[in-house]
């Protein structure tokens, strides 16, 4: 995968001089440039998905990203697109991806259907969560964006528009299979497949109104190789039925969600709600939600977030009897494990400042965000990691510049 | 001194000839459509429709993005900033569902494509319309 972005981002850039002066041709690029850090040593803000965090010392990476994107059009019908970005990768290196690649036909002004690389709509900004120029926050809230940690899907997807009235309705259903990679603590990263990727999103449209329902179902194939000796030792120990509970393969995991959105030109307010299911001890059960309201008052939208976030699987698993030494020691283990994330909440206040447009930048925007994030129940939230006994709340800073071009 | 005069001078004029304008949308004159109403220019130059009220489909042009009729029509029209439409275009741009508008150098050059494609609409200041081009809409 890295390497077919390296490859795509060279030929991309050769080809520019030269393609762009023929028939249809179209390349853009966006970009943001972000600091963030933490109030607090060792605790790390990121997604499951990342190596890279924001600690208390700061990191220039976690939020940065370049991203470039060409199209070829070869018929009115067709084209062919190709989006690469460079940002921290899964093992914590800055470095290029491919992040979109695709076949488009679109047969009606109202219907394309696309085949490749695409990333589907799971959450109401999922396909557009690195675009810091075209969204409210300086990154979307953890709370719901991180509760789907697979998010680029080799398949085929539909979008169907139509007008029922005064409501335009949107169906975009999709099905592929995926990849997740995690980053792995002793340096770099694993991936196991990921099968049976379907879903459907439907939004509706009135006046200054959005509305959202989205659902996908899907299933890891393989176990991670940070869980495949937990599993192995459970099997060997003779907890054969536990060991099929606790790890990825074989795990179903749907996500349902609903968003609605209101944006009148000067007053918006965003909100999400969001389910994940499982039925194993390594991915708990999920429920995440945050409403953002804010306004514009000419370049400047200043803007606050609550977001919460509910753990709906037991903390604590009793898969195993505590009645032998092996069994009081895998027990713990497996609670350790369900324990790994707890119910949080945070409030964000940001401002969004929007740049006049200057040289060969077609819109620059600069934000500033501050979150209070709260851990709850004597966990670590949705903290990446906390010192031993952590039960504080963390503040984290955020400047991001974002620029289209 | 009297250059700096002159630039303020200037400078009033431009402003007030910008808030003065109108801002006329114009398509190509083999174009089906008599009149759009703001409604349906604010549903293609948000990337909400693709097709003009017949079904066919639009090529949209747009002017600088320093130009100010630029801010004015996206305003008038829209109801949002150019800023914000900029937002919105490329949202659509980098998920693959739109291509932005084609961005020209001046009134002069979006009426020549606009008279030379009939799928084409723009819009121009009321004082560069003429016979090649079908005015549409007064905003």
């Amino acid at each position: 995968m890295r390497l077919r972005g390296s490859i795509l981002a060279v030929a991309v850039c050769a080809a520019l001089p030269t393609v762009s002066s023929a028939v249809d041709f179209h390349y853009s690029g966006f970009s943001t440039a972000g600091y963030s850090e933490v109030d607090k040593d060792g605790v790390l803000y990121r997604s499951s998905t990342n190596k890279e965090a924001i600690d208390s010392s700061g990191s220039l990476e976690y939020d940065s990203i370049v991203g470039l994107q060409g199209t070829v059009r070869f018929h009115d019908q067709w084209s062919v697109t190709a989006q690469g970005v460079v940002k921290t990768q899964p093992d914590g290196d800055f470095g290029p991806s491919l992040d979109w690649a695709y076949v488009k036909w679109q047969p009606l002004s109202n219907l394309a259907i696309r085949g490749g690389l695409t990333r589907p709509p799971t959450f109401m900004f999922s396909d557009s969560v690195y675009l810091g120029y075209a969204n409210t926050w300086a990154r979307p809230p953890l709370e719901v964006y991180g509760i789907s940690p697979v998010y680029q899907m080799t398949g085929v997807d539909a979008v169907w528009s139509l007008n029922a009235g005064p409501v335009k309705v949107t169906v975009q259903p999709y099905a592929g299979v995926g990849e997740l990679t995690l980053p792995i603590a002793a340096g770099g990263d694993a991936s196991i497949d990921v099968k049976d990727w379907y879903g459907l999103a439907v939004s509706g449209e009135i006046g200054s109104f959005t509305g959202r329902i989205g659902y996908h179902t899907k299933t890891y194939d393989g176990e991670m190789r940070s869980t495949q000796g937990l599993v192995n030792t459970l099997r060997a120990a003779g907890f054969a039925d536990a060991a099929a509970k606790v790890g990825f393969e074989g795990n179903k995991s749907p996500i349902f969600n609903i968003g609605l959105q209101y944006d009148n030109g000067s007053t918006f307010v965003i909100s999400e709600y969001a389910k994940r299911g499982s039925e194993r001890v390594v991915v708990p059960e999920l429920t995440g939600a945050y409403v953002t309201a804010g306004h514009r008052f000419g370049s400047f939208a200043p803007y606050v977030t609550y977001a919460t976030l509910t753990v709906d699987s037991p903390r604590s698993t009793n898969l195993i009897p505590r009645t032998s030494l092996v069994g009081i020691a895998l027990d713990t283990q497996l609670d350790n494990l369900a324990a790994a994330t707890s119910d949080q909440d945070s409030y964000g206040v940001g401002l969004r400042y929007e740049l006049p447009a200057f040289a060969f930048l077609k819109g620059a925007v600069l934000k500033g965000q501050y979150d209070h994030i709260n851990p709850k129940d004597g966990g670590k939230g949705f903290l990446s990691a906390a010192p031993a006994g952590f039960s504080d709340s963390v503040n984290m800073y955020t400047l991001t510049a974002d620029f289209l071009f | 001194m009297r250059n700096l005069k002159w630039c303020v001078l200037a400078a009033l004029a431009l402003g007030a000839g910008a808030a003065n304008a109108e801002v006329v949308v114009i398509v190509n004159p083999k174009n089906a459509a008599a009149s759009l109403s703001p409604e349906q220019i604010s549903a293609l130059y948000l990337g909400n429709s693709t097709t003009f009220p017949d079904g066919s489909s639009a090529a949209l042009a747009d002017q600088p993005e320093a130009a100010g009729i630029r801010g004015d029509f996206y305003q008038k029209a829209t109801g949002r900033s150019s800023a914000q439409a900029k937002a919105t275009w490329a949202r659509l741009t980098f998920t693959g569902k739109a291509t932005p508008p084609k961005e020209l150098k001046s009134d002069a050059e979006v009426k020549a494509w606009v008279a030379s494609d009939p799928k084409a609409i723009g819009y121009i200041d009321s004082s560069a319309v003429d016979g090649s081009v079908k005015a549409v809409a007064k905003l």
